[in-house]
């Protein structure tokens, strides 16, 4: 039956909407029942807690039989999500897709995916070895775009100003780092983006010379 | 594209919620559950199971063969020659779209008489547990509110594990079911007679010029293998014996043979390779899905083209969706539509889930733990239910 898609997607979202008690909820985007709007809190104790977290959900024509297309619109940095397009890895929107799967028990996978990255199999490679090197700044970091892009607890203080965003906590990197090869003359934005790409943290830094980052910054 | 969101809302969809909780009329939600196929969410049509023991309608699990050999429930590999009628459940669910609507008034008048008569409890819930169903819908004011939390328990566990489907957004008289086909309400009495005659007035959507005129030929039986063969297909269609269709690995074949393949089947044989393939492909499906159910449930194979035709229109629909940039922008501009659909839903809604905190305070952290049944996922489940 070919109304088979549009009927499973309206009972999808009658349940989301009916569900009180669950913490995802789905939202029309526009006069398509195939283009929708997922949302959800950040879990508990994770860098995440309190941002409310966007996603895209595109329902392809083969749907349930394919997986369903979805993508953050909410900045995220996450080892398994890429923090330019908001694209996602995770098995359930590939290969492991399975058509007893749903709108809601997918975004609830995301959620936890929140609550265990998994850097081995990443979709932006630069946030995973920050991960690696350092879970505590990479946590540090993850918390400041919690707080900037997702209305994360602390945006009290930076409100109506955001001119007032650290570039530096938003790269997860250290001010100190910044500031020592932004006095040899160079564009700090560069120094922020060079360092950015060499993980210039926690114990990678004393593995890097000077020298290294200077021949980038030249480049 | 307006006319999408018409028909959501309009479109009548049952469900296992359509049934008041089971704290309050245990076990119907789960039955009517139980007899639903986990990939359309509908009620079983033409039932098969897998080596596994899952069931799904032959078509929901032959369309997902053709995308993945495995079982969509415990992921155990599959294959079209695992599929076996199940018969009896077959045979429950015909019985159950009959007793349905019945069941479902009597099951709101149980609740609107408890409602009534909801005086202080009375302590005989262990005799209560033990009398049969039918003894159960006679007494009358014997039962109490207390009684039914007792009961509650084990369904809960229960539905623990298999209230992931989805609810319905509105309430509706349930005499009227919606056509497969062009989606009218019709009296279920007589929706057979009205498939047969075609629907009156099928749906003229956006299909492209010579495709469409293509499918129209085979309707009025212009091709020219249709008029000597219609009379003798119809017959077969409904034979108890009639074969099911070979699977086709298309990509050893020409496009002309895959041509002919179609021409034999009375379908058209307009557009490119990939259209080819997917319209021969979805055929078989259609096909062989028609002979899983019993004989006289079984479609004509003019009624198969029809549907064969809708899915290529719907699949030529869905690649053209648009592509919207600023999400949230858009989202502001058609907030009405949204908020139509919002109010469609919310009437039910807030009469059951009322009803269900009061009588049992645990169903609401049952209903939120909803899991699908692939076991990764519940475990990932369980850990965000006791946020
Ligand atoms: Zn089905
Ligand atoms: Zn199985
Ligand atoms: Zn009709």
């Amino acid at each position: 039956m070919s109304d088979a898609r549009l009927r499973r997607v309206n009972k999808e979202i009658a349940d989301c909407k009916n569900d009180k008690a669950s913490s995802v909820t789905i939202d029309l985007i526009d006069n398509s029942p195939f283009h929708l709007k997922g949302s959800f809190t950040g879990p508990e104790g994770t860098p995440y807690e309190g941002g409310h977290f966007e996603v895209d959900i595109v329902i392809p024509e083969s749907y349930p039989f394919q997986p369903v297309k979805m993508k953050f619109i909410t900045k995220v940095y996450h080892p398994n999500v890429s923090s330019a397009s908001g694209a996602i890895c995770l098995d359930i929107l590939k290969d492991a897709w399975s058509p007893v799967l749903t709108l809601k028990s997918t975004l609830i996978s995301l959620q936890s995916l929140l609550c265990s990255p998994e850097p081995n199999d990443p979709q932006d490679a630069e946030v995973a070895k920050h991960y690696m090197t350092s879970k505590t700044s990479f946590e540090e970091t993850a918390r400041y775009w919690t707080m900037i892009y997702a209305g994360g607890p602390g945006k009290e203080g930076l409100k109506g100003s955001p001119g007032l965003r650290d570039e530096v906590a938003m790269a997860g990197l250290e001010k100190a780092h910044v500031d020592k090869f932004e006095a040899l003359g160079f564009d700090r934005s560069k120094v922020i983006d060079v360092l950015r790409r060499l993980n210039y943290r926690g114990a990678n830094v004393p593995k890097i010379n000077d020298d290294r980052i200077v021949e980038e910054l030249l480049k | 594209m307006n006319g999408a969101i018409d028909s959501l809302l309009t479109l009548e969809v049952q469900d296992p919620t359509d049934f008041p909780p089971s704290s309050e009329t245990p076990g119907l939600r789960e039955l009517d559950d139980a007899l639903r196929c986990s990939i359309c969410g509908e009620l079983y049509s033409a039932p098969v199971s897998l080596s596994c023991g899952h069931t799904f309608c032959s078509l929901c699990l032959r369309d997902n063969l053709s995308h993945k050999q495995e079982c969509p429930t415990c992921r155990q590999a599959a294959s079209e020659s695992q599929i076996r009628k199940n018969i009896m459940m077959e045979d429950a669910v015909k019985a159950w779209n009959c007793a349905r609507p019945l069941v479902l008034r009597w099951s709101k008048e149980e609740v609107s008489r408890k409602s009534r008569s909801s005086t202080p409890p009375r302590s005989s819930s262990a005799i209560f547990a033990h009398r049969s169903p039918k003894k159960k819908r006679k007494i009358s004011h014997e039962d109490s509110d207390s009684d039914v939390v007792e009961l509650v328990g084990s369904q809960l566990q229960k539905s623990r594990m298999n209230s992931n489907k989805p609810a319905s957004a509105t309430m509706q008289s349930k005499d009227l079911v919606d056509c497969p086909l062009c989606q009218k309400k019709v009296p279920m009495k007589s929706i057979n007679q009205h498939i047969d005659a075609q629907c009156r007035s099928p749906t003229s959507s956006t299909s492209k010029g010579k495709q469409k005129s293509d499918w129209q030929k085979v309707f009025n039986g212009e091709s020219s293998t249709s008029n000597r063969s219609k009379g003798k297909e119809k017959a077969r269609a409904e034979l108890e014996d009639a074969e099911p269709l070979p699977k086709v690995s298309y990509s050893v074949l020409s496009e002309k043979r895959i041509r002919e393949m179609l021409r034999d089947h009375n379908l058209p044989t307009t557009g490119d390779k990939e259209t080819l393939i997917f319209r021969h492909s979805r055929w078989v499906n259609l096909y062989n899905a028609n002979l899983d159910g019993s004989p006289e449930l079984r479609k004509s194979l003019e009624r198969l083209r029809q549907e064969l035709k809708k899915i290529e229109n719907s699949r030529s629909n869905g690649t053209k969706s648009q592509i919207v940039s600023d999400v949230n922008a858009y989202q502001k501009a058609n907030k009405t539509a949204f908020e139509t659909l919002v109010e469609a839903a919310r009437p039910k809604n807030t009469s059951n889930k009322t009803r269900s905190t009061s009588v049992a305070p645990n169903s609401s952290e049952t209903e939120k733990s909803s899991s699908p049944p692939v076991v990764e996922v519940v475990e990932v489940l369980t850990v965000s239910a006791g946020e």
